[in-house]
C-alpha cells in the first residue's frame, strides 16, 4: 500500500500506513523537520501546512486524505533560497524567540494573506489560533500587517 | 601570511549534528571547511579569513543569550556581529565559578535564574579584551611600533601615526603565541564607547528559525536511531508492578518495551519501535498494572486542605525575623488577617520534553534541548553505569525551557532505553504526558497577619507560607538550617515595618516540582503585592502613593512615578475599565517593575485589555530582545493567573492538553507597552522578571472592579475568566 502526493512541488510516494498522520509522515519517512510537534491534538497548530492551499494541522491530517493532493510545508515555502514576503515581514519584525511554533505561525500567515490582503485583526485571530508560549504574538500581528502591506503594494 | 597547518583543540568541541548551511545561526568550529582557527583564550578562535568562532556555554531558549553574548565578545574585540559564529559546546571550562557569581549556581553549567548575562557581562568582555590585546601586540610587533600606537576596530589592528592595518586573520597565528595578559587588569570598554551594546539588534538565530530550519533536540537525526515514547506511572510514588507487551508486539515496527525506575517519582515503561507513531500507539496496547502508593489519595481539595492546616499547626522555620510580630499582633487593635492561594502550574512548553540518546562501546553521547548538560551527564552516568566523565553532551535549540529543562527524568528514561535495545533512540513524550508529568510550580498558601497603628502606618507583618520546598525536592544540601529559600523568595521583599516575621510551613510535594519562570517569586509577588494593594485599600490611599510610601527608595519611585505617567493614572481609566497596580522589588535580580492593568469586566470575567510595564534592569545589552523577554514574561504571566491550574483527583493530574490547561492566544491579546529605564551601570536580571508581578497587576484591577479581594489564582477557577 502506498500513497502519492505532490510535496513542495514534487510528487513523492511512501509506503508508510494510511492512517498515520501527516505530520509524522513528513519528520520520520520524508526527512522533513520544519513541521513541529507540539500537541498531537489538532489545537496548538505548530504542525500547520499547506494542503491543496488551506492551511491544515498535520498531526491530525491522515496520509490516506491528502493522496493526489499539493501539500506544502515550511522548507516549501522560500523557493531557491528565496524567502516568501511573510518570511521576510518575520525577519524584519525579528518575530521569533525560542522559535518552535514559528513555522505553523507562517504557514498559518501564508494562507490566511493567500485569501485576505487586508485582514483585520480579528481575520488574523481567527486564522492563526496557533499557540506560542514565548509570548510572540504583537511581533507576529504586526508582521502579517507588513507582509499584508507589501502583497497589496506588489499587486 | 602563512596559513597555520595545525590546530588547537581546546576540551570539547561540540557539533551539531545537523549544521544548516550557508546560515548564520551555528557552525561547528574547526577545520573541516577553509583555514585553520587559533584559539585565543577559552572561548575564542579566529582562522586567517578573520572570522570568529565563539563556544557559548549558554542555552538558547528563546531569550536571546546567544544574540547577547555574541554581542558582549563582538563589542569588546572589536569585530563587527557578522563575523561572530557560535555553537554551542559543553565542558569543564563553561563550570568556572566567576560565571554565575551568585551562589548555588556556581560549578555548574546550567542556563536558568535569569543570570546569563549578569554572568558573563565581565568574564566574556575581560576574555574578549584579552584576546584583542593579544592581537594588537602581534600588530605592533610585527610593525615595530610601540603597543600605545595601536588601536583596534573593525576586526583590525590599526597603527595610529601611519594609518597601516592589518586584519585579525593575519595576526592571529603570532597572537596566540603571545601569553595573554591577566584579563581582570585590562581596561574594558566604557560604556560611552559602545558600538553594539545597547544598540536594538536582530537575532542571529531569526534566519534560520523562519525557514524552519533550526535544530531542536526533536529534529536530531542520529545513524540508526530508534524512536520511542514514554508512558509514566499515573500517580507519582507508583512503579510498575507487571508489563505485558503481548498486544504491542503484534504492531508492525515495535521494537520494545521498556521499563524503567529511577527513584520514588520517575517510573515507567518506554516503548521502543520504528517510529514515534508506532511507539504511541503500541504504548496506549501495553497491559500495564501500577503499584499503590500514598499519593492515589491525592486531590485538589485535599490539598488545599493540607495547606490550610499547615498555616496554623505544626512548625514553621523562620526566614526572616525583625521584632516581636506575634507579641505585637496579640495585642493589636486594627488588624488584617488574610489568606492568599497559588495552583500547582505546567510548563507546557511548545517542544515537548525529549532526548536522543546513544549508549555504545561504555560510552554514552547525548543530544538534548537542555538547560543543565552536567545534570544530564550525571543522570545518564545513573542510568547507563558510564561514567559521568564519559557521557557526552549535545545541546539543541530548546523550544522553550521555562526552567522545566533542567530536570532531567526524559534524559533517564531515553538513556535507559537505548541501553537496553542496543541503538541510539530519540524519546518524544506526547504532550498528554508532558502536562500530566511536569516538574511543578508547587501549590502554595499564605496566611498574612498586619497589626496597624490607629493612623495607619504597619506595626507588624507576620506571613507564614505553606507548601513544598523546590530545593528539598531538587537539591536538598541548599536547604540552609531547615529553610527552602525558594519557598520564600520574593514574600515581603522590601517591605519594612518594627516587626516582620517570615516563616515557611514545610509540606510534602504532591508530584515532582520544580523551577518555573520566576520560581518562589511567582506565588510570592502575588501573595506580597496583594497584601499590599487590601492595604492601600483599607487605608483609602491611592494604590501607587501607598507603594512609594512602603518601597522608599529611588528605583521603585522613578519606575512608579512612570507607569504612572504612562497610564494616565491621575485621570484615572476611562468608563467601563479599571487600573490594578502591582510593583515587583526584585532586590536579588538588580532590578524594579511596575506594572498597570488595564481592563474590563463583562458577564462577570475580566477582559484584559493592556498590560503597561516598567522596567528597570539596569543597562539593557539588546533593546530588541529586552522588549520581547519583558512582553513574553508579561503574557506567560497573565496566560497562568487567568487560567493557570493543575489540578489532582485520585493522584492523578486532571489535565492533558492545550484544551483543559488553555493558555493565551492572539485572540485573548492585550496591549503590553513597555518603558526601560537604566537604572544602574551593569546589567540586571530581565527573563523572569516580568512574569510574577503582571499576576498582582491583574488581580488588583479585578479586586477593585468588583470590589472583592482576589485571594486565589487562577481567575479561571472563581469564574472571572
Amino acid at each position: 500500500m502506498s500513497t502519492s502526493f505532490q510535496l513542495n512541488q514534487r510528487t513523492v510516494r511512501t509506503a508508510a500506513p494510511a492512517d498515520k498522520p501527516l505530520l509524522w509522515v513528513l519528520r520520520e519517512e520524508l526527512g522533513l523537520v520544519g513541521t513541529k510537534f507540539g500537541c498531537g491534538a489538532g489545537i496548538c497548530r505548530a504542525c500547520t501546512v499547506h494542503v491543496d492551499s488551506e492551511a491544515v494541522p498535520s498531526c491530525v491530517t491522515p496520509l490516506a486524505s491528502v493522496a493526489g493532493k499539493k501539500v506544502t510545508t515550511i522548507e516549501g515555502l522560500s523557493v531557491g533560497g528565496v524567502l516568501d514576503p511573510v518570511q521576510r515581514a518575520w525577519v524584519a519584525q525579528d518575530v521569533p524567540q525560542c522559535g518552535y511554533c514559528q513555522p505553523g505561525m507562517v504557514m498559518a500567515s501564508v494562507a490566511l494573506l493567500r485569501k485576505n490582503r487586508r485582514p483585520t485583526d480579528a481575520d488574523i485571530e481567527a486564522a492563526v489560533p496557533n499557540i506560542c508560549r514565548c509570548g510572540t504574538y504583537h511581533r507576529i500581528k504586526a508582521a502579517v500587517h507588513q507582509a499584508a502591506g507589501e502583497l497589496r503594494g506588489a499587486a | 601570511m602563512s596559513v597555520a597547518l595545525t590546530r588547537r583543540h581546546f576540551g570539547a568541541l561540540a557539533a551539531a549534528l545537523v549544521v544548516p548551511v550557508g546560515l548564520a545561526h551555528t557552525q561547528v568550529i574547526g577545520t573541516e571547511a577553509g583555514t585553520a582557527s587559533r584559539a585565543l583564550g577559552a572561548f575564542v578562535r579566529i582562522d586567517a579569513g578573520g572570522q570568529v568562532s565563539f563556544r557559548i556555554g549558554q542555552s538558547e531558549m528563546g531569550q536571546g543569550i546567544h544574540t547577547g553574548l555574541c554581542m558582549l565578545l563582538a563589542e569588546e574585540l572589536d569585530v563587527p556581529l557578522a563575523a561572530v559564529r557560535y555553537v554551542n559546546a559543553t565542558g569543564p571550562e563553561f563550570k568556572h565559578p566567576i560565571a554565575y557569581a551568585q551562589p548555588p549556581l556556581t560549578g555548574e553549567q546550567i542556563t536558568g535564574g535569569s543570570l546569563s548575562t549578569r554572568a558573563y557581562w565581565l568574564p566574556l568582555r575581560r576574555a574578549a579584551a584579552s584576546a584583542r590585546d593579544q592581537l594588537l601586540r602581534a600588530g605592533a610587533a610585527r610593525w615595530s611600533v610601540p603597543e600605545g600606537e595601536c588601536s583596534t576596530a573593525d576586526g583590525q589592528v590599526v597603527h595610529g601615526p601611519t594609518g597601516r592595518r592589518l586584519a585579525y586573520g593575519a595576526l592571529v597565528e603570532a597572537a596566540s603565541q603571545l601569553a595573554p595578559a591577566d584579563g581582570q587588569l585590562l581596561p574594558l570598554k566604557p560604556r560611552e564607547a559602545f558600538k553594539l551594546i545597547g544598540q536594538p539588534t536582530r537575532r542571529l538565530d531569526t534566519l534560520a528559525k523562519v525557514q524552519g530550519q533550526a535544530t531542536f533536540g526533536i529534529d536530531v537525526r542520529v545513524p540508526g536511531m530508534a524512536w520511542a515514547t514514554v508512558r509514566h506511572a499515573p500517580a507519582f510514588g507508583s512503579r510498575v508492578a507487571s508489563l505485558d507487551d503481548k498486544q504491542a508486539r503484534k504492531r508492525k515496527g515495535f521494537i520494545a518495551a521498556v521499563p524503567f525506575s529511577d527513584g520514588e517519582l520517575n517510573n515507567g515503561v518506554v516503548v521502543v519501535a520504528d517510529s514515534y507513531w508506532t511507539a504511541k500507539q503500541a504504548a496506549a496496547e501495553l497491559a500495564v498494572e501500577w503499584t499503590p502508593t500514598p499519593r492515589d489519595h491525592v486531590s485538589s481539595v485535599g490539598i488545599e486542605q493540607r495547606l490550610r492546616a499547615r498555616l496554623t499547626e505544626g512548625e514553621a522555620v523562620s526566614a526572616r525575623k525583625e521584632g516581636d510580630a506575634a507579641k505585637v499582633l496579640a495585642q493589636a487593635g486594627r488588624k488584617l488577617d488574610v489568606t492568599y492561594f497559588a495552583p500547582y502550574l505546567a510548563h507546557a512548553t511548545m517542544e515537548p520534553m525529549n532526548c536522543t540518546a546513544s549508549v555504545k562501546d561504555g560510552r554514552c553521547e547525548l543530544w538534548v534541548p537542555t538547560q543543565r548538560p552536567d545534570n544530564d551527564r550525571e543522570v545518564a552516568a545513573r542510568a547507563s553505569g558510564i561514567a559521568a566523565t564519559a557521557v557526552k553532551v549535545n545541546v539543541t535549540f530548546l523550544g522553550g525551557g521555562f526552567g522545566r529543562r533542567g530536570d532531567s527524568d526524559y534524559v533517564f528514561q531515553a538513556v535507559a532505553a537505548s541501553k537496553a535495545v542496543g541503538r541510539p533512540v530519540q524519546l518524544i513524550w506526547s504532550r498528554e504526558e508532558d502536562i500530566a508529568h511536569d516538574y511543578y510550580r508547587p501549590a502554595m498558601m499564605v496566611r498574612h497577619e498586619v497589626a496597624l497603628s490607629p493612623d495607619g502606618e504597619l506595626q507588624a507583618l507576620r506571613s507564614r507560607i505553606a507548601g513544598p520546598g523546590i530545593w528539598r525536592h531538587n537539591r536538598p544540601i541548599l536547604v540552609n538550617k531547615g529553610l527552602d529559600a525558594l519557598a520564600t523568595a520574593g514574600l515581603l521583599e522590601g517591605l519594612k515595618a518594627p516587626n516582620v516575621t517570615v516563616e515557611w510551613a514545610e509540606t510534602a510535594p504532591d508530584a515532582n516540582i520544580g523551577f518555573w519562570r520566576g520560581v518562589g517569586n511567582s506565588h510570592n509577588v502575588f501573595f506580597t503585592d496583594g497584601l499590599v494593594d487590601e492595604l492601600a485599600q483599607l487605608l483609602q490611599v491611592d494604590a501607587i502613593a501607598y507603594r512609594k510610601r512602603l518601597y522608599a527608595n529611588p528605583r521603585a519611585h522613578a519606575v512608579l512615578d512612570r507607569v504612572a505617567a504612562m497610564v494616565n493614572w491621575q485621570a484615572g481609566p476611562p468608563p467601563g475599565r479599571h487600573f490594578g497596580v502591582a510593583y515587583y522589588e526584585a532586590g536579588r535580580w538588580g532590578t524594579r517593575v511596575a506594572q498597570v492593568a488595564e481592563i474590563s469586566m463583562a458577564g462577570g470575567k475580566v477582559r484584559v485589555n493592556k498590560v503597561s510595564c516598567v522596567v528597570d534592569s539596569g543597562l539593557i545589552v539588546n533593546p530588541n530582545q529586552a522588549l520581547a523577554q519583558v512582553q513574553g514574561a508579561t503574557l506567560f504571566g497573565l496566560s497562568a493567573a487567568l487560567h493557570g491550574r493543575i489540578e489532582f483527583q485520585d493522584g492523578r493530574v486532571q489535565q492533558s492538553n492545550f484544551h483543559d490547561y488553555p493558555v493565551i492566544t492572539l485572540r485573548d491579546l492585550p496591549d503590553v507597552e513597555v518603558t526601560f529605564i537604566e537604572g544602574a551601570d551593569a546589567p540586571g536580571s530581565i527573563g523572569e522578571i516580568a512574569c510574577p508581578p503582571v499576576m498582582a497587576a491583574v488581580a488588583n484591577a479585578v479586586s477593585r472592579a468588583t470590589g472583592q479581594r482576589v485571594r486565589s489564582l487562577p481567575l479561571s477557577a472563581s469564574g472571572l475568566a
